[in-house]
């Protein structure tokens, strides 16, 4: 796991309690919901970092001393499945919810104890939360007006939102009578439009089809690149998590397990949770004697770290090669038991060990056969328990 | 599911037989309000007479602005309070045995028997009477009365639609720069609005039914429409009470369906 | 403790949302509390004081009142009060029972209309209860009078004597609180009827072909919560009721309501009044308490 963030001058060390119980000053000086936007003078995107938060709800713990740091522009994700305390972090990052202990900065401004109406972070929720007494144009304007922008500004600003999402065509149309893609753009120029420092989106295509899923990723990834905004992107589904982002952070049970960018994580994984979470392994039960790792189909030369004993080799299906001879190293004489037909590619099982390979032989494949595979050494990761 | 099945006959007559029921006495007033007879039911022709005798009765005209200023008054005042009480309770992180008792104390007006309710407000008065002095029962009076119990009918309908519309707008305007003003201004009050009227169009209709609380807490000088008609029962019935209570009928059903009109109509931009 | 939170959204203290909240719920409670809650405490100790002879109250905390109800008195025991007691639940059992009889046709009637009508013939069955009480009242002397078709029927079958009217009388009273009862039954009745699974019917239909047990096995299971409600909404306003008696009993019938108003009106015995009222409340909660629970235990279920 790499180092927490660097943190400014402007703040504490991370990890200190803070004390909740406050002096009636520091109370009114700290609670004004009502005063100017605390951000730094810029447009675009900004840093974010989290350092140190932990929150729990009762007896059960949220977020269990998080640290991440984001840099500016770039779209990073938090993956996780559900209950792992993600929506508690971006919530946290909003200031929707305190942190029991720990920080948030926004290019390096402490954000810990702004009110949300302060923060320049803008959200889009996972059920939208659209305003439905207005109509779309008013929806996203309401971010403009609550900051008091003259009416020639705001025509402005949501006249280029609509634009940026095609909404052009129904700007007086009422919430009720979009579709699940409508509402979600709007929910988009809702926040956009309001030039935040930092995006943060929860789970905002989960209520769409499959087929317009994969167009609204591709078109927010697009949006990003565009607007140079820093996106924080919460969500379960790894492929979404793979196509969209710069970086993944892997969520589990209020912590983070792993971070790094989509290919080093998916090649990488630093555990059995994280190479099952995302997409599909083998998982070959393995132990080291004497330098020579151990496994029930045979001795292999896996990447291994110096400290590594025992645990699991993972294998991606897709990296397994068949052979036509046995293979300079990693070689295993297997047994094909069943073939699926997937149109792209099959999907085959092979004994011993009931290795599953993905890919496009060459050749016919059928049951029973006896084939060779190369388990190569690069794409063969030793992991813990 | 299966939806074929015709329901016995038997059934639907009673049902049929059910509703003649409910309408049939509310018919017989109709017709004899327009009976020209002065004694008795026997049918002496057309007549719009009483009608026009009604609005030549001082008394009647009294008690029907009587009836209006106890409904709109006690409608105002206890719409305003019990939507304070439904945000105040809804909306705010009360402890659990303080919620229990504030909804305990919601809830007495609705559970407790009209005759209780209305001997409890006589006790009320009787008590600030002694302890003011000068207290008489009338309008004033009267007034408080419908109020206690229509602020819990209010609380109740504006806190059902507060409890359904969440946290999550809220959340979005804190998220959109919004203060606590603007964001009760620009969208807690505009979305709990349905809910404001559905309970204050509840409490009109509450005032304009009621006898039991009127009739204890009234005055010489407040009576109004149902106290008069209950009062001429005492004194023997004359036919411009039907035509009295027709017109009553008429006027409470259109301007029940007039305000659910109202309400449903979809507000422009 | 003043504890800092995020409450809606906003970033507060628990002490200024405390403070906040108590400032908007003061006025609206204390209202209820001071007119109501207080006047019902009050109550508790009238129903204990005794009056002169001269007419003063003595605050002497005394049972007499709650015996009194109960038929004792100085003169020795009476049936007079337990007979109205007697009365006020006998006709609230009855009318609530035929109530439900009517309102189950009613239900099922309208939720097989057709779904753009039933919302019409639900606004039939509420639109008379715009009413004032006392008119819907009135009406039924009207047309139970001695010259009106149903008293020549009952006349002509020998039922009344001749010229007699059909009201005052018990049964005026048992129409008058049917006929204000019936939508508080129907409307709750009707939402379940309306959602019935009639799979299950039909299955019960098979297995039992008489039409009581269809209805015991099939139907009723899943009217249950309404029919609670329903209950409740005729059985509970109907104990408290004064002006149906009043003005259809002809003061044959009396009620615990009318004793009540009598008390508070012609007699001006607050004391004994106040320990009736608090009877009819004890009974009132105690029905509701009931009630509810059988309601709770079904939607377990």
């Amino acid at each position: 796991m790499e180092r927490p963030y660097k943190l400014g001058r402007t703040l504490a060390p991370a990890g200190d309690a803070v004390a909740l119980s406050l002096a009636p000053a520091a109370e009114r000086a700290l609670v004004d919901n009502d005063a100017a936007p605390e951000a730094p003078f810029v447009s675009a995107g900004c840093d974010l970092a989290v350092d140190g938060v932990s929150k729990s709800f009762g007896t059960v713990t949220a977020l269990d001393d998080v640290s991440l740091s984001v840099t500016s522009g770039e779209f990073v994700t938090i993956l996780g499945p559900s209950g792992c305390g993600k929506t508690t972090l971006l919530r946290i990052i909003a200031g929707l919810e305190l942190a029991d202990r720990g920080r948030i900065s926004v290019g390096g401004l402490d954000m810990t104890r702004i009110p949300a109406n302060r923060r320049r972070v803008n959200t889009v929720f996972q059920n939208y939360a659209l305003f439905p007494h207005l109509n779309v144009f008013e929806n996203i304007a309401f971010g403009l007006r609550a900051r008091k922008f003259p009416q020639v500004e705001v025509d402005r600003r949501v006249g280029q939102a609509l634009e940026m999402l095609h909404l052009e065509e129904m700007p007086r149309r009422r919430t009720s009578q979009l579709s699940g893609g409508q509402k979600q753009r709007v929910a988009l120029a809702r926040a956009l439009v309001n030039q935040p420092n930092v995006l943060l989106l929860d789970e905002p295509m989960s209520a769409l089809d499959a087929k317009l899923r994969a167009e609204v990723q591709l078109e927010l990834r697009r949006l990003q690149r565009r607007l140079d905004t820093t996106f924080v992107l919460v969500t379960h589904d790894q492929n979404e998590a793979m196509t969209v982002s710069d970086r993944i952070f892997v969520m589990r049970d209020a912590k983070i397990v792993q971070s790094g960018p989509p290919a080093e994580v998916y090649d990488r994984p630093a555990s059995r949770f994280v190479a099952e979470f995302l997409g599909t392994t083998n998982l070959i039960p393995a132990w080291r004697n004497n330098g020579v790792v151990h496994t029930e189909i045979g001795s292999l030369m896996p990447r291994v770290h110096p400290a590594w004993e025992k645990g699991f080799l993972s294998i991606r299906p897709e990296k397994i090669v068949i052979r036509s001879a046995r293979p300079a190293s990693n070689g295993i004489r297997a047994i094909v038991s069943e073939v699926f037909y997937r149109g792209d590619h099959l999907d085959v099982y092979v004994q011993p060990g009931n290795l599953h390979l993905r890919g496009l032989p060459g050749g016919a494949i059928t049951p029973g056969q006896q084939i060779w595979l190369e388990l190569p050494s690069r794409q063969l990761e030793a992991i813990g328990e | 599911m299966i939806r074929s099945q015709r329901l016995p006959p038997l059934l639907s007559a009673i049902a049929i037989a059910t509703i003649v029921f409910l309408y049939l006495p509310l018919a017989a007033v109709a017709a004899m309000s327009v009976n020209a007879a002065r004694f008795g039911v026997a049918w002496k022709g057309l007549s719009l007479r009483w009608y026009a005798q009604l609005a030549r009765n001082d008394l009647v005209v009294h008690a029907a602005a009587n009836t209006l200023i106890l409904a709109v008054v006690s409608t105002a005042v206890s719409t305003v309070l019990g939507t304070l009480l439904a945000i105040g309770l809804e909306r705010f992180p009360w402890p659990r045995w303080m919620r229990r008792l504030i909804d305990a104390v919601v809830y007495m007006p609705v559970v407790t028997p009209d005759i209780v309710f209305a001997v409890g407000m006589l006790l009320a008065f009787e008590a600030a009477r002694q302890a003011l002095g000068g207290l008489r029962l009338g309008m004033g009076t009267m007034i408080v009365a419908h109020v206690t119990f229509q602020i819990s009918f209010v609380a109740l309908v504006v806190g059902s639609r507060l409890a359904t519309l969440g946290r999550s707008v809220e959340e979005a305007a804190r998220d959109l720069y919004a203060g606590s003003w603007h964001s009760l201004r620009r969208v807690t009050l505009p979305l709990i609005t349905p809910g404001i009227v559905a309970g204050a169009m509840l409490a009109f209709t509450l005032s304009l039914d009621d006898f039991v609380i009127s009739f204890f807490t009234s005055g010489p000088s407040s009576v109004t429409l149902p106290l008069y008609i209950y009062g001429s029962l005492r004194r023997g019935i004359t036919p411009d009470i039907h035509a009295l209570s027709t017109i009553v009928f008429l006027v409470t059903v259109a301007l029940v369906l007039g305000l659910q009109v109202l309400a449903r109509s979809p507000r422009e931009d | 403790m003043n504890r800092l939170l995020v409450w809606y959204g906003e970033l507060a203290t628990t002490r200024k949302l405390t403070s906040r909240g108590l400032a908007l719920l003061a006025v609206p409670l204390a209202w209820i509390v001071l007119l109501l809650v207080a006047p019902l405490g009050a109550m508790v100790a009238w129903s204990t004081a005794s009056r002169s002879a001269a007419g003063d109250i003595q605050w002497s905390f005394t049972a007499a009142n709650f015996l009194r109800l109960a038929g004792f008195d100085s003169f020795g025991w009476t049936r007079s009060y337990l007979m109205i007691l007697g009365t006020t639940i006998l006709v609230s059992a009855v009318t609530t029972i035929v109530t439900i009889a009517l309102a189950y046709p009613l239900a099922f009637y309208i939720a097989r209309r057709p779904p753009a009508h039933r919302y019409l013939w639900l606004a039939l069955i509420i639109i008379p209860f715009c009413t004032n009480l006392v008119i819907r009242t009135y009406a039924w002397i009207l047309l139970l009078g001695n010259q009106m078709p149903l008293a020549r029927l009952a006349q002509w079958l020998h039922l009344v004597g001749p010229a007699e009217a059909l009201s005052p009388s018990t049964f005026a009273v048992y129409i008058g609180m049917v006929s204000n009862s019936l939508p508080f039954a129907v409307l709750p009745l009707y939402t379940n009827v309306e959602r019935l699974d009639w799979g299950i019917v039909e299955a019960s239909r098979d297995l039992y072909s008489r039409p009581v047990r269809t209805f015991m096995h099939g139907i009723l299971p899943q009217t249950f919560p309404g029919l609670v409600t329903a209950v409740i909404l005729t059985f509970i306003p109907a104990m408290g009721t004064f002006v149906i008696p009043d003005l259809l009993g002809g003061g044959k019938s009396w009620m615990l309501g009318n004793l009540i108003q009598h008390q508070f009106g012609v007699s001006r015995d607050f004391p004994f009044g106040a320990a009736v009222s608090l009877v009819l409340t004890f009974l009132t909660m105690v029905g509701l308490l009931v009630l509810r629970r059988s309601g709770d235990e079904v939607s377990i279920l």
